[in-house]
């Protein structure tokens, strides 16, 4: 299996493939990694522990950034993309406290066809995003026709908690994650 | 003034039990303040507000002994953790100490504004905390945002809109999904809990 080496974020955050977000960065040792992700590929944002290898096994988010700007108040913000799910299979740490991982990918889900369930969900997440102004400019490109992208950018919305989404990294989920979303938002 | 804590969201966070108990979940409010910090997370905020507030309320209110002076000190000391989570440093001490140290900057600039003599009756040693931290002098302007998010921010009192303005945090509240589905925050709150246990007795076996 090919492994990579990059590093890790660590932050509370549930993302899927296709999944944006928008991060402020401020830590000297999270800028370095923005520097290292710039110039290579990208880093991972990790809900788990990075303490004691507690993380190994666990799944991440490994993301590119695809956009940056400057807050109000000085800080970097920068806009990423999770391009996949990945494996944790060692966590080290460098001088600098930042953590590094060797990743492998995991797959996750299929490409699904829209179906009845899933375009009633579509159209109830596209009134979310005309809803907000965050969302619609943070997704320049929102994919409302594909069955996938509307099912895992719901799971991000929805108000649960990590641990209960972090069943959703599981590759053959999809069916629970729509079952999940109709019993919420469609029943 | 009413009590503060009773008009910032209400819906369950991942604050489940710290409150509650006698132990302090250390590493949990790190992350929570970390999430504010990076993520403007609302939630989070949430969790630390509730963590906090009644604590300081209790502090303030023994310290002070008027509620609406204690509460204004939860108002002060909340909004400040908002604005200037990204200067916790959990390497230099608990994020405990560090609210602390904030609550009794706030009080004394309180005591200063309104009583300027009433400040010589606190002294440092009655506060739980010693040192005090230098970064509390730095100002920070608030990020002024759309006034399309949804739900909770527009029925908030002036003063916790100033406390919540400026999160991109994209996760929805419960609040904001109930006015999204048209539907009472009840139903919602029964909807998650029922969604969740089904899902939970379908993944037990296969999770992952």
């Amino acid at each position: 299996m090919a492994m990579t080496n990059l590093p890790l974020f660590p932050l509370p955050v549930f993302l899927l493939p296709q999944g944006l977000t928008r991060l402020r960065i401020f830590e000297p040792r999270y800028l370095k990694m923005v520097s290292l992700a710039m110039k290579d590929q990208g880093f991972v944002i990790f809900s788990q522990s990075t303490e004691n290898m507690k993380g190994v096994g666990q799944t991440g988010s490994w993301v590119e950034i695809i956009n940056f700007d400057q807050s109000d108040d000085g800080l970097l913000l920068i806009d990423v993309r999770c391009k996949s799910l990945v494996n944790i299979i060692t966590i080290t740490q460098d001088a600098d406290n930042l953590h590094h991982s060797d990743v492998s990918v995991k797959e996750h889900w299929p490409d699904v066809t829209i179906d009845k369930v899933t375009a009633r969900l579509s159209a109830s997440l596209k009134k979310v995003f005309n809803d907000n102004t965050e969302l619609n400019t943070l997704y320049p490109q929102p994919c409302f026709t594909s069955a996938n992208w509307v099912v895992a950018r719901w799971l991000e919305l929805l108000p649960v908690e990590l641990v209960e989404k972090d069943l959703f990294f599981a590759q053959y989920s999809f069916n629970e994650a729509k079952v999940f979303l109709q019993n919420i938002i469609l029943s | 003034m009413q009590s503060v804590h009773s008009g910032l969201p209400s819906h369950q966070t991942t604050a489940k039990s710290s409150g509650m108990t006698n132990e302090i979940d250390h590493s949990q409010l790190c992350q929570w303040l970390k999430a504010v910090a990076v993520k403007r997370d609302k939630q989070a905020f949430t969790a630390v507000f509730k963590f906090f507030a009644p604590k300081i309320q209790r502090i303030a209110y023994s310290k002070l002994n008027s509620e609406a002076l204690a509460a204004e000190v939860v108002q002060d000391t909340m909004s400040n953790v908002w604005r200037k989570a990204h200067l916790f440093d959990e390497s230099k001490g608990a994020a405990t100490t560090w609210v602390y140290t904030i609550m009794r900057n706030v009080t004394f600039d309180l005591l200063r504004k309104i009583k300027g003599n009433k400040e010589d009756a606190l002294s440092d040693d009655i506060w739980p905390l010693v040192e005090s931290s230098s970064t509390e002098n730095e100002t920070f302007s608030d990020h002024i945002q759309s006034r399309n998010l949804q739900g909770v921010i527009s029925t908030l009192p002036a003063n916790q809109q100033e406390v919540v303005k400026g999160f991109y945090f994209l996760e929805m509240s419960q609040e904001q999904l109930a006015v999204h589905l048209n539907l009472p925050l009840g139903t919602i709150k029964s909807r998650l809990r029922l969604a969740l246990g089904k899902l939970k007795s379908k993944l037990g076996e296969d999770d992952d």
